[in-house]
Parts: structure tokens; C-alpha cells; sequence
């Protein structure tokens, strides 16, 4: 039996650093290539020396990048440049855009404010972007002979995709982070019915159901409302990428119904780049955006205007954007220092906060902020919490289960813990098989041998052509062996879909939903040079060279009969047409009878009685037995 | 014979020959080339219906013929389209049904696709309706073929299953098994079909009991259809998710449990149970807590839950609604609101548990769902009770911009029962703060804010004094009657008080002035109160006699058909000024009296002309002689297309009458044309003949007899070669001059009911001081918002534009901008484009006050 090999070099019942090695019909493919946030020293990127000990390029076949979080692709230039990689890497096109964004980013961080050394460099990520090459929704992409990947939208952030890899009949589907829940910039994952043999899912939030998305959009909606109405300002530490689009959004919307004329205020920099690509990928974005587009782009804000430092002191109300998000520094928090003393204001927390930050401390209710400078704040202001989450959640997953079908399902970047009780629910909701390999940890998975035959079409078409006598559910295929030399007889249940042609694209195999009928089919099977054959009995004949040999019975039975022959060939006509049913018997002439076009019963004059000949071939020894048992207990002497 | 001689000669009129486009050549049939065949086979079907039975039952033998000899598939599939067509054709001929059904039956072993699509649309088209062999094997094949292997032949076998179904063939219980079955199929085509199976089925027989697997149990057929169908809503393909939940509204008594549970979803945080946002609202009410500002914890995970206790994968009905609502697609989530909406009407339960989450959809992203969740409440408004929580969500949708929101907010208001005094109060705050923020909502927030007071007086009464700012010992300013707002409390106080008597002492002087003030200027909004003698207006019910006034009128001008010529156009002119007086007086009989006027006024200007010596020959006339013709032609013309499209609900003597008049002006004007100017009246002479036969036709269909006038002249026009202008004014010069027009209007059936036509403009109103700059050669926009009423054809609504320098413009408001608030009448919001000529070269101010700048006007053509 074939296997899948999969092996998590990261995010293998944890969260970050993905990266997941998969051997699939004898290719390599790597998915995703992230690096752990957690980690400053070399347990950040994958080991990569686990995977071969020679060069990566001639052990790899391809690497795919699902999403252009960091955690999915921030090993990449470490990789292709410092390992050393030069095949092909597949992401879609907003990714390849905005990945070296926060590559370039995350490069700043480390090497000028850590003042790490040995890191890439900005020329490292441009090489290495030279080596992608994009791939659009629903494209198929053929890597080589064999391998072909095709992308499917995931929702999560602008261009992240689930991918769908084929070599052969084997097949199957990575999700890298998705959604299943629309938001505010971005549609739903969604993907066809393709049955693969392995889905890799994402399980980060594997033991959760969410609340609808609306009741927490309009709380927050709200809370901004009622707190711009009486004066105050509003503060929304976010991160550049992702949710504050999402965010911005959703006011400039609410802006613009309500009438408000607030400004709302938005910081420069690596967000307004990226707000340049989420622009101009607007088919990638949801049915909103998408409709209202050519009548204005939802991304070039209306009410959202850039920020400048000095507007802080304006008085008035207003709504600030301000990065980074967990306040732990820069412009959100000096912000914050600023307006932390009126009760009038708000900070919103649009997402988690590591402990230690100042976000985590207001969270939980502290009152006054001492900083490292001896100086400290009162806070007065109101603290509000959002979770804006972009995965999938339980029902989620378990709903991008059903609609692919696939045949076993193996989980990654989740908590074990959870991916636990997630597994238990796949196995008993959908009898499949379901893992979770931690790092470096192998999961092998079997898939089911297909061996093609090719069918020819004459004989197809004969088959197809016979009526079925029934329509009793198909029987399971049956083998029914009779040997010559070189060449079996088999009957083989075949799908007829083989020869009609299918329209339309949802889903092609059809042969595991038990619903076709099935015909049997007779035929003989050759192999040869290892191609696999269906042919019919004369065309094998024929193509072999044998000449044809059959094997009859005949028995003979004397029978007391005084009449004429005709009378007793009328007699046994009606007695076996009593029997058989009056369609299978036929009289020839006089002196013969034939059943069901094979068997011939014969008559003869004879001293001083008659005899019976009944003749059959070897495939209807059935037929014949029962015949003769009909004939001897009627005519027995 | 006689009596249709005029019209078949009127018929010479009409201009361009109808071709008869259904002639269809059998002889192309005669082939047997697939190639050629196809297309004239096709040329065929698109022929049907033809014209006569007897070539019908031509070409179906000629088309059966080609079955025969022709074994090409897609021949055969399309002859036995064509063929079925044909057969169905009326009148329908049951032989050949039968042999079409009989080929197409023989056709269903065929292998092909095309030919077995053909072939079961065929039977099922054709199925009979009486129970026999012909119609059980039709039901077996296409129960058979429900498991095709080809997906087209599965839709086919479906569709065709539901058009038996329609004409009344009872279906196989096995056909709701299979498309039970059918609804995990791969094509979404066929789960589409597979749905509409299940709906009927459900609908023809709820009751039926189908066995749960897996236990003893049964359950309701409808019960089972209605959680497959919510199984669907979480369908792969968005066309068959929005029919789902299109049809689950659909089904009517589907069971109190599976209703509820389509709401259902328990929450999970890393496994712990969680309260969703809709539980804590509730649990925070009725405990009595208020908030404390600082809630994000509160959606904190309650208790650890077992593992095996938590589904995830949703069975049966449950949370269908859920997540239709939350679906990707506006599509669907339009089609949930729609089904939450017909279940809600039949079930208060139901209601009361969706109110939570149509008060979410006010916050959908798309405006046209937001309108429809608003339209959903205001339609259940009745049947929910709502808490203080949700209203205050609900009245925040008050700030919308968007004016059909705001307005279905206000009818919503108006409709539902609120319980406490605070929910009142905070309901007209605001209504209150939504007049200052748009003060074009006066109108929607005066009507609801009447019903709010008439639906809880004395919750209202609990809030007078605040409202009002009444002190028990210090007397308050008097407020600005002008002022909106005061207006609008005193509109919600003075509706409570009819119902809630004590609330009358409370007042104070000059609120009961205002009042009276109020009552004067906008009586429909505030109703009559028991007060003093003193503070009622001054309006006694005297009866009027008026309706006898305006018959009286009438009959005068009916009387004077023998008088002299001098003193008929006296009497004419008194009795018209009379009537325009009436429609003043008496509003109820304003329509009726504008009617009689006018038709008054076009028998005072008929005289005139006619009276005019030598009308006929112009040239002889003096200037001042001519100018006057030429208006009142001109007037006469005008005022008969008023009588003929301003007024509706007219019997049709009055209808005939008026279209007579109409018929005699444009005579008139023909006759006048013809012999004044050198011009060509061939245009008038085919809308004369175009109106003549139209007033002919009528006439037949409504069994009314012609006037001497038309007598003549359909006469004469029926001896007439050809229609020329010259010879029809020549027939026409003596029967104007000889025959009177009939001097009753017959408008003495029912007064009452005549209904005319007429527009308000409410927006820009007359005395605002907004200033509308513009700017040479470009445009301004500027709402206009107003109320037409009784306009039978609303196609033909136009908006004039009356610029200073004396130039107008008609336009065309677009269809959609109109909406319909009752019969015949409709709201016109629209923004009028103006522009000024390119000549005026300083940019001006088109001052908007004074005389109203713009009207709307009829203008139809």
C-alpha cells in the first residue's frame, strides 16, 4: 500500500513556526515555511538539516506558501538563501506583495533594534522572492509531470489560500490558517467537493464555537458612538496588518451611515503600504467590497485620514489607530499617556495582550501605571476588550471537513490538548481516520491502491447497450476466473461513468457515493508490459492469436414416448416453457429446442423409445443441469 | 353586418402590415440530414404556437416521421422537444400526447443524455392526470432515473417529477426518499431540484410518519423535511443554500421543537461553556443589574463541559437560522429573513426568539439586508414584546442615514407595545434626537410619535410633566409653537390624552391654546379632545348642501341646451367659477367639482370658438381676433387632457363622455389647423383617427351608443378611400357645427368617488431658506421629496422645472425613486438635476422660496 508521509518540522500540536514536510506518491513538498515569535535563538526557524543531508533544491519538489503571516513565512529568505534552496516556491500573488512587506519589517526589528548579526538581508528577501512564483485562485499549476497544486480561497488575510496537491490518484489538501466566517474585508474559505486522500487542517481554535461575528461588531460600534458623541477620544492600538483594515472598515462604513463627522485618524507607515496592495487585490476581498468597488474602493477610506503626532493635543473628539498593538510601546502608547486620565476617553483592545504589557495591565483592571522613568498614569479612561479572531473555529472545521470529504484528516497548529477532543469529534462524526503528529514526529498515512485498466470502448459500449435486468443494489464485484495460457476471463464491476461524458466541474469520481448503478462486465483482462487491459472475449482472441476452443456437455436420455417425435418436442416445449418462463424456450424445427439461445435440446427417433440430447457449453453448466434434472424427472423411465 | 362595418374600415388606419411571423415550411423536414435537420427543427420549435389544428397535426406526423427514420440522438431529442410543444399546443390533442409519451417512454433505455433529458421533460410535461398505466409507468421511469448516473438526466428526472406533481399526480413516497438522498449529490443542479421535491412533498402530505433510524420512532414528514432542508443551508454551493432557506419559510406547521432549535448554538470557549452576547442581555435584564462599563470580562467561560457532550456538527434543524444569518452571501441571508419572517407571522414563540438576531442584522454590512431586518420587525412588531435592552439597539438604527431605514423604524415604533415607562421615554428621545439630527423625518416622526400616544396613554401620562417642563409651583416659559420639537411632544401628549382623560388637567394654559392651534393646522395628526367649549375651533359641522349645490349646477348648464347662444355662455362661465369656488369649500367634493368645471369650462370654450365669426378662414380675422382663437384652442386642448388623465374611478358614460369631448377638441383642432396654416396636419389627422377608433372600441366593449356627433363621423370615416387630413377635416367641418356637444356631464352617479389626481410637494418646501448655488453649465441637485395621489399610471409621472427665465424642463424621475404607499398612490424621492444655460455667464443664486420654484405637472406622450 502507498503512503502519505507527513512530518511537522513546526506547528505540530503548537502554535507557530509552521512548517510541515510531505512525501506524496514519491515528491517532496514543503508546506509553508514560519519561524516561532516566542524564540530569539535558533529554535525560531525549522530545523532544516532534519530533512536531507544533501542539498535541500534536489530533495524538495516544491515549497508552498499559504498566507504571508510570519509565522507561515518568515523562514523563507533564512531557507532559500542562508540553507541554500533554489526550486520553485508557489504563493498567491497578494502574498508574494506584501510578504517581503513584513519580512523587510520583521528584518528591522531584529538586526536594528536587537542588533542581532546574523540574520538576512533586504537583498536576501529580494532573491528570494525572484524564486516565487505566483498562482491565482482555482489555477491548476503543473510543478512537474506529475505534481500539480491549485489554490482555494481561505479567508484569514488578504491571498491566504488552501491548497490542493495531486500526483497521480493520490491527492490532498492544505489549508494553512482559514476562516469560515466572513468579516468585514474578506470572504469565507471555500472549497469544492475534491475528496482527497489527506486533509492538513489548522486546529487553533479546535475547542471553540463563536458567538456571530454582528453582536460584538455592534457593541463596538457602539461603545465608539456613545463615547465620540459625548467628547471623547478613542484609542485602538492595533497591528499594521489584518485587523485594522478590518477595523477601519468597519467605521468608515458605520461613519458613513450614522453621519458622523469625527475624524478618525490612522498612522502612517507600514500600514499605509499595505493599505496600497489591499487595494488593488479587491477580487480577493468579500461580496461587499467586491459589488461596491467600481463605485468606490472601500479601502480608500472616507473618514479615515492620516495621523500627524501633534494632532494628540487637538481637543475634540476623535478615533486614533495607533501601532503597536499590546501598547507596549511607541506611538500607541504615548497616546495613550496622553488621554489616560479622562474619564471622557476609551482604549479598545482589539485582540490579545502578552503579559507584562501595559494592554495586559488595563485589561485587568489596573487603575495607575508605573513606567520604567518613575512616571506613572492614572487611568480613567474606559478599557474595552474585542476579540477579532480570523480562524475557524470548531463548527468551522468540522465544516470544511464535510465539504471536501476527505478520507483521513491530520491536524496542525493547535494546542494538543485541544487537537485531542477535536480528533475524537472527526473520528466519530465522519468514521475517518484523524492524526496529530508533534514535530519531528511522522505520520504515516495509507491510501488505497488504484490500479488503471484501460477498457475497451466496443466492449464498454456493448455492455452499456444490454439492459440490466434489475435494478437491485450492484453486486460487489465478482471474479470469476476461467484460465487459458496467458490471459484471464474476469467479470469486473465497472463505473459506468467511464464513457459518458460529465458535465459540468463539481466533482468527478463519483464510484465511492454508492449510488451508480453497477453493471457486470465480461471481458478478458491482459496484462502486458505492465499496461493493464480490458478487452472483449473475440478481441483478446483475436489479439492473442488463440484460436477459440469450447468445451460442450452432452448428455443423452432415453425416453419412453409412443407418439410421434413432433408431439414430444411440442410436450417437452410446453413443459420446460412451464419451468424456465415461455421466453426462453424457442423451437427450432420439429426435432430441436432451444433454451436461452445456448442450450439446444435435440430428439431423436429411436428403437424402441425416443432420446433426448441435451447439449451445453461449459458457461452454462447451470442452465444445463437444471435442464437435464427437468427433463429426467418428467421422462424418467 | 352592419354594426362592425365602421370599425373594420376604421381598421384602413393602422399603419404597417402585421406579418404573420408563425408560417412554417413542412418541407424542410423532408431530409434526412442531421445537419439541416436540426436547425429547421429548431426554426420549428420556436415557430409554435402555429396558427391552425389542421397544419398542427401536419407537421407533428411529419415530425414523428423523422423519429422514425432518423437515428441521429440529437435529432431524436429534438423531435421529441418539438413534438411535445406541439402536442401541447391548443387545442391540446390527447392521440397525440399519447404518442408522444409512448416515443418517449421507448426513447428512456437510450444511452445518450440529451435524448433522455428530452425524453423525461416530455412525460413529465404530458403525464395525464387520470390514474392508469400510462401515468404509473411515468411516475416509475422517473423515479428510476432520479439515480441516473448522469447528472443532467437526475435534474431532468426531478423537474419532471415536480411538473407531474403540479398537475396533480399524486408522487411515490420513494421520490421524497430519494430526494432525500439527493440532496448530498454532486451537482448542485440536481440538490436544487431535489429541494423544491422535498417542499412539495412536505406540503401535499405533512402528516405522514417516517421512521427514525436507528429506534423505534417516527416522526412527522414535514418535521424531517424541514430539518433536511436545514441541513442544505449549510450547502457548498450558494445557489442552493439561498433556496433552502428560501423554502424554510415555506412550510407551514412544521413543529414547536424543530423551530426552535433552528436558533440554537451553544458555545464553547477551549471547552468551557459560554454564554453568548443574546444570553447575557437577557440574564442582565432580568436580573436587574445595570451595566458597569467595564464588561469585557463578562463573556468570561463559565463551567468545563464533558467532551462527549458537545456536537459540533449540527443535526437536524438545529442553528439553521444562525447560520443562514451569518452566511457570506447577501443573497442568503435576504432569503433567511424572508422565511424568518412567514415563520414569525404563525408562531408568537418563534418571534419573540428571533428578535434578538434581527436586531443584529440591523448591523449587516449591506444596506438592503439592514432594510429588510428592519422590515421583518416591523412586520412581527405586533407579536413581540420587547425588552429595554433591545430597544435601545433597536432606536440606535434612529442615526442611520439612510431614510427607508429610519422611516421602517418609525412604522416599527408606531406598531409595537412597549412595557415601561423608561422604554416610552427613551423611545421619543429618540425620536426626538432623530429630528434634530434629520429634520426631513418631521412628517414619519409626527405619525409615529401620534401612535405611540395613542398606544400608551398612560405611560405617556407618567412623562407629561417632564415633557412638557411642568412645574408643580413655578410656571415655565411658554415654548415656541414653531418649534419642532415641542410640536412633537405635544403631538405624543395631546393622542395619549384622548385615551387617558387625566392627563387633561394637567395642562396648562397655553398648552391648551396650542392645542388649539394644532388641531387648526394639522387635524390629522391630533385628535379631537373633551375640553370646554372655549378651546374647541371654531369649526361646526353645518351641513352644507354642497353635493346638492354641484347637482344643481349641473342640471343648469344641462337645462340651457335650446337657449340662446349669449346667455348659455353666461350661465357657463357663473357655473364654472361656481364649481372652482366648491372644490375649495368642500374637500370631499373637490374632485368631483374640478371635474365639473372643467367639462364646463371646455363647453364655455367650445361656444367661443364656434361663436367666433370666420374661424374657419383666419386670414380674414383682425390680430387680436387670432391670438384669442389660437388660446382658446390652444386652452380647450389643454383642459380636455386633463379631464381625459387627471381623473380616475369615473363610470364609463363619464369616461365616454370625457373621451368624446377629447375626440371633438381634436376634430377641432384638425378642422382649425387644416384651414389656418399651411402646415401639414397629417400628424393631428392620425392622432384624431388613433383616438377616434380607441373612443370606438371602447364604446363596443362597454355597450354604450354613440352621440349624433360620433354617429356621423364614424360613418363618414367608414366611407372614406384613405384617411387624408384635407377630406377627414372636410367631413368633419359640418358635424362639428351641427351637432352640440351632450351640455351634462354625466359626473351625478357618485361625486364622492371621483378621484383626481394630485401631487404635494414636501420637500423643498416653499418657505425654506436653504439657497442651492450653481454654477453655469453644471448641475445641482435637489431633493425633492412629495406625495402624488390617485395617479393611475405612475409611468407617466413627470417633474416640471420652472426656471426664472420663463424656460422648463420635464424629467423623467427614475422608476425606482417612486415607491408605493397605497393605492394609486406614491412617494416620489428624487434628486431634480438643474442647470442653467450655458449663456448665463456669472454664477447665480436660485433663490428657492416665495413661489414655488418647481412643480410637478402631467404630461403623458
Amino acid at each position: 500500500m502507498p503512503e502519505i508521509k507527513v512530518t511537522p518540522l513546526g506547528a505540530g500540536q503548537d502554535v507557530g513556526r509552521s512548517c510541515i514536510l510531505v512525501t506524496i506518491g514519491g515528491k517532496n513538498i514543503m508546506l509553508d515555511c514560519g519561524m516561532h515569535m516566542g524564540y530569539n535563538d535558533e529554535r525560531r526557524f525549522p530545523d532544516f538539516s532534519y530533512i536531507t543531508e544533501g542539498p535541500l533544491t534536489d530533495y524538495l519538489d516544491c515549497i508552498i506558501i499559504s498566507h504571508f503571516h510570519l509565522d507561515h513565512c518568515g523562514a523563507l529568505p533564512f531557507m532559500t538563501e542562508m540553507v541554500g534552496y533554489s526550486g520553485p516556491i508557489y504563493m498567491t500573488h497578494p502574498t508574494k506583495a506584501l510578504c517581503p512587506v513584513l519580512l523587510e519589517d520583521m528584518r528591522k526589528v531584529a538586526v536594528e533594534r536587537k542588533g542581532e548579526t546574523n540574520f538576512f538581508t533586504s537583498s536576501m528577501i529580494k532573491d528570494c522572492m525572484k524564486k516565487v512564483i505566483t498562482v491565482s485562485l482555482h489555477e491548476t499549476v503543473q510543478v512537474d509531470k506529475e505534481l500539480e497544486i491549485k489554490a482555494y480561497y481561505a479567508g484569514h488575510v488578504l491571498g491566504a489560500a488552501m491548497f490542493h496537491i495531486r500526483v497521480g490518484a493520490q491527492s490532498l489538501v492544505y489549508t494553512g490558517d482559514y476562516n469560515m466566517t466572513p468579516d468585514r474585508h474578506l470572504g469565507a474559505a471555500w472549497i469544492d467537493k475534491c475528496r482527497p486522500d489527506l486533509l492538513i487542517s489548522e486546529s487553533t481554535y479546535a475547542t471553540t464555537i463563536r458567538d456571530s461575528k454582528r453582536c460584538r461588531e455592534r457593541d463596538l460600534l457602539k461603545k465608539v458612538h456613545d463615547c465620540v458623541d459625548r467628547g471623547g477620544k478613542v484609542l485602538i492600538p492595533v497591528f499594521a496588518l489584518g485587523r485594522v483594515q478590518e477595523l477601519c472598515i468597519l467605521l468608515d462604513t458605520y461613519w458613513d451611515r450614522m453621519n458622523l463627522k469625527v475624524p478618525i485618524y490612522f498612522t502612517m507607515g507600514l500600514a499605509e503600504t499595505a493599505n496600497k496592495y489591499y487595494r488593488m487585490f479587491i477580487t480577493w476581498t468579500n461580496q461587499k467590497i467586491r459589488r461596491t468597488f467600481v463605485h468606490r474602493n472601500m479601502f480608500d477610506f472616507k473618514h479615515v485620514k492620516p495621523f500627524d503626532k501633534s494632532y494628540m493635543e487637538n481637543p475634540g473628539p476623535m478615533v486614533v489607530f495607533a501601532t503597536p498593538g499590546m501598547l507596549h510601546a511607541g506611538l500607541s502608547l504615548a497616546i495613550f499617556k496622553k488621554w489616560a486620565h479622562n474619564s471622557n476617553n476609551m482604549v479598545i483592545m482589539p485582540g490579545y495582550c502578552v503579559q507584562g504589557t501595559v494592554g495586559h495591565k488595563i485589561l485587568n483592571g489596573a487603575k495607575k501605571i508605573d513606567f520604567e522613568n518613575r512616571t506613572s498614569v492614572e487611568v480613567n479612561l474606559s478599557v474595552e476588550y474585542m476579540s477579532f479572531s480570523a480562524h475557524a473555529d470548531a463548527k468551522g472545521i468540522m465544516q470544511l471537513v464535510r465539504h471536501c470529504e476527505p478520507h483521513n484528516v491530520l491536524l496542525v497548529h493547535g494546542e494538543n490538548v485541544k487537537m485531542e477532543f477535536l480528533t475524537q469529534k472527526i473520528m466519530q462524526e465522519f468514521n475517518i481516520n484523524c492524526y496529530k503528529p508533534a514535530n519531528g514526529e511522522t505520520a504515516l498515512i495509507s491510501v488505497p491502491t488504484n490500479m488503471e485498466a484501460e477498457v475497451s470502448l466496443p466492449l464498454l459500449k456493448h455492455t452499456l447497450a444490454t439492459p440490466t435486468p434489475t435494478l437491485a443494489p450492484p453486486n460487489p464485484a465478482t471474479i470469476a476466473p476461467t484460465t487459458t495460457t496467458t490471459t484471464t476471463t474476469t467479470s469486473l464491476t465497472t463505473p459506468n461513468t467511464t464513457t459518458t461524458p460529465t458535465g459540468g466541474h463539481e466533482g468527478v469520481d463519483n464510484t465511492h457515493t454508492g449510488l451508480k448503478k453497477q453493471k457486470v462486465l465480461h471481458g478478458v483482462l491482459i496484462m502486458k508490459n505492465s499496461s493493464l487491459r480490458v478487452v472483449g472475449v473475440n478481441e483478446a482472441w483475436g489479439e492473442l492469436g488463440v484460436s477459440p476452443h469450447q468445451l460442450r456437455f452432452t448428455e443423452r436420455i432415453e425416453v419412453d414416448h409412443g407418439g410421434p417425435v413432433p408431439t414430444l418436442t411440442s410436450a417437452l416445449h410446453t413443459v420446460l416453457a412451464g419451468k424456465l418462463g415461455g421466453a426462453m424456450v424457442q423451437a427450432v424445427n420439429e426435432y430441436q429446442l432451444s433454451v436461452a439461445d445456448t442450450v439446444c435440446v435435440n430428439i431423436h427417433e429411436d428403437d424402441p423409445g425416443k432420446t433426448i440430447l441435451v447439449s451445453w457449453t461449459h458457461q452454462d453448466e447451470a442452465l444445463g443441469g437444471k435442464l437435464l434434472d427437468i427433463i429426467r424427472t418428467t421422462y424418467a423411465k | 353586418e352592419d354594426a362592425p362595418r365602421p370599425a373594420k374600415r376604421l381598421q384602413l388606419v393602422r399603419r404597417g402590415k402585421t406579418v404573420d411571423q408563425n408560417e412554417f415550411t413542412a418541407a424542410s423536414l423532408n431530409t434526412d440530414d442531421p445537419e439541416t435537420l436540426l436547425p429547421a427543427l429548431a426554426d420549428l420549435h420556436n415557430a409554435i404556437p402555429l396558427t391552425t389544428e389542421i397544419q398542427n397535426q401536419g407537421v407533428f406526423d411529419e415530425v414523428m416521421n423523422i423519429g422514425q427514420r432518423n437515428k441521429s440522438h440529437k435529432v431524436l431529442a429534438q423531435v421529441i422537444h418539438t413534438s411535445c410543444s406541439l402536442s401541447q399546443c391548443d387545442p391540446c390533442d390527447p392521440k397525440m400526447q399519447d404518442r408522444v409519451i409512448h416515443l418517449a417512454l421507448s426513447l428512456v433505455t437510450s444511452t445518450k443524455f440529451i435524448v433522455l433529458v428530452r425524453s423525461l421533460e416530455a412525460i413529465g410535461n404530458l403525464c395525464p392526470t387520470e390514474v392508469g398505466s400510462v401515468q404509473s409507468s411515468i411516475t416509475h421511469t422517473l423515479l428510476t432515473h432520479t439515480t441516473h448516473q448522469d447528472n443532467r438526466v437526475r435534474t431532468a428526472a426531478f423537474n419532471s417529477l415536480l411538473l407531474i406533481q403540479d398537475k396533480g399526480v399524486l408522487i411515490p413516497s420513494e421520490a421524497y426518499d430519494s430526494a432525500c438522498v439527493a440532496l448530498s449529490d454532486d451537482y448542485q443542479s440536481v440538490r436544487e431540484a431535489a429541494l423544491l421535491i422535498i417542499k412539495v412533498v412536505a406540503d401535499t402530505d405533512p402528516e405522514r410518519l417516517l421512521p427514525i433510524a436507528a429506534s423505534d420512532d417516527h416522526m412527522r414528514l414535514v418535521d424531517h423535511a424541514f430539518s433536511q432542508l436545514c441541513s442544505v443551508v449549510h450547502d457548498i454551493s450558494v445557489r442552493v443554500r439561498t433556496q433552502a432557506a428560501a423554502l424554510l419559510g415555506t412550510l407551514n406547521a412544521v413543529s414547536e421543537k424543530f423551530l426552535q432549535q433552528t436558533w440554537d448554538k451553544k458555545l464553547i470557549s477551549n471547552m468551557r461553556r459560554k454564554r453568548s452576547a443574546h444570553e447575557r442581555a437577557r440574564a442582565m435584564v432580568s436580573s436587574g443589574e445595570w451595566s458597569t462599563g467595564k464588561r469585557w470580562a463578562d463573556d468570561t467561560p463559565k463551567e468545563q463541559v464533558a467532551a462527549e457532550s458537545v456536537s459540533i456538527i449540527s443535526t437536524g434543524s438545529c442553528g439553521a437560522f444562525v447560520h443562514g444569518l451569518e452566511d457570506e452571501f447577501l443573497e442568503v441571508r435576504n432569503a433567511t429573513l424572508d422565511s424568518i419572517c412567514a415563520l414569525a407571522l404563525n408562531n408568537a414563540q418563534f418571534a419573540n426568539h428571533s428578535l434578538d438576531f434581527l436586531v443584529d442584522m440591523f448591523n449587516d454590512e449591506i444596506e438592503e439586508v439592514r432594510l429588510k431586518a428592519i422590515q421583518v420587525l416591523q412586520q412581527v412588531a405586533g407579536l413581540v414584546t420587547l425588552r429595554a435592552d433591545q430597544l435601545e439597539e433597536i432606536l440606535h438604527a434612529l442615526r442611520d442615514s439612510s431614510l427607508d431605514i429610519r422611516e421602517c423604524l418609525h412604522t416599527f415604533l408606531a406598531t409595537t407595545i412597549l412595557s415601561t415607562i423608561s422604554s416610552v421615554k427613551l423611545c421619543v428621545n429618540a425620536l426626538l434626537e432623530n429630528l434634530r439630527r434629520y429634520p426631513q423625518d418631521r412628517r414619519s416622526i409626527h405619525r409615529c410619535l401620534r401612535r405611540v400616544g395613542m398606544n400608551h396613554p398612560t405611560l405617556v401620562q407618567a412623562l407629561v410633566a417632564e415633557l412638557l417642563v411642568i412645574h408643580p409651583y413655578f410656571d415655565g416659559v411658554e415654548p415656541s409653537v414653531q418649534d419642532p420639537e415641542y410640536i412633537c411632544k405635544l403631538i405624543l401628549v395631546l393622542n395619549a390624552a384622548v385615551k387617558c382623560t387625566t392627563i387633561l388637567p394637567l395642562l396648562e394654559q397655553h398648552t391648551l391654546r396650542h392645542y388649539a392651534y394644532l388641531r387648526d393646522t394639522m387635524p390629522q395628526l391630533v385628535p379631537v379632545l373633551k375640553l370646554g367649549e372655549e378651546w374647541q375651533p371654531s369649526r361646526v359641522p353645518v351641513s352644507t348642501n354642497t353635493l346638492q349645490f354641484l347637482k344643481e349646477s349641473v342640471s343648469r348648464v344641462g337645462r340651457l341646451e335650446r337657449s340662446s347662444t349669449q346667455l348659455r355662455m353666461t350661465v357657463y362661465q357663473t357655473v364654472y367659477s361656481d364649481l372652482i369656488k366648491l372644490a375649495d369649500i368642500d374637500p370631499s367634493l373637490s374632485a368631483a367639482s374640478h371635474f365639473a368645471a372643467s367639462y364646463t369650462e371646455c363647453l364655455l370654450l367650445f361656444g367661443k370658438i364656434l361663436a367666433t365669426r370666420n374661424w374657419l378662414t383666419p386670414s380674414s380675422l383682425s390680430m387680436q381676433q387670432t391670438g384669442a382663437l389660437k388660446a382658446n384652442v390652444d386652452r380647450l386642448l389643454k383642459t380636455t387632457f386633463r379631464l381625459r388623465h387627471a381623473f380616475t374611478n369615473l363610470s364609463p358614460v363619464e369616461e365616454a363622455s370625457i373621451r368624446n369631448l377629447r375626440v371633438r377638441t381634436l376634430a377641432l383642432q384638425l378642422v382649425y389647423v387644416v384651414h389656418g396654416s399651411t402646415g401639414s396636419a397629417l400628424g393631428l389627422c392620425d392622432n384624431f383617427l388613433e383616438h377616434t377608433e380607441a373612443l370606438h372600441r371602447y364604446l363596443t366593449d362597454e355597450g354604450l351608443s354613440a352621440d349624433s356627433f360620433l354617429e356621423g363621423v364614424f360613418d363618414e370615416l367608414s366611407q372614406l378611400e384613405e384617411p387624408r387630413p384635407g377630406a377627414v377635416a372636410r367631413i368633419l367641418q359640418p358635424l362639428l357645427l351641427t351637432h352640440n356637444i351632450p351640455p351634462v356631464p354625466p359626473v351625478l352617479h357618485h361625486p364622492v368617488q371621483v378621484h383626481m389626481c394630485s401631487a404635494e410637494i414636501i420637500e423643498p418646501q416653499s418657505d425654506s431658506e436653504t439657497i442651492h448655488k450653481l454654477s453655469a453649465g453644471l448641475v445641482v441637485g435637489v431633493p425633492l421629496d412629495a406625495e402624488i395621489t390617485h395617479i393611475p399610471d405612475p409611468s407617466t409621472l413627470r417633474v416640471r422645472v420652472c426656471y426664472p427665465d420663463h424656460c422648463t424642463q420635464l424629467v423623467v424621475p427614475p422608476r425606482s425613486h417612486l415607491r408605493q404607499v397605497g393605492e394609486g398612490t406614491y412617494r416620489l424621492l428624487t434628486t431634480v438635476l438643474l442647470s442653467a444655460q450655458v449663456s448665463w455667464s456669472e454664477a447665480c443664486h436660485l433663490k428657492n422660496n416665495g413661489r414655488p420654484a418647481r412643480d410637478l405637472c402631467w404630461n403623458i406622450g
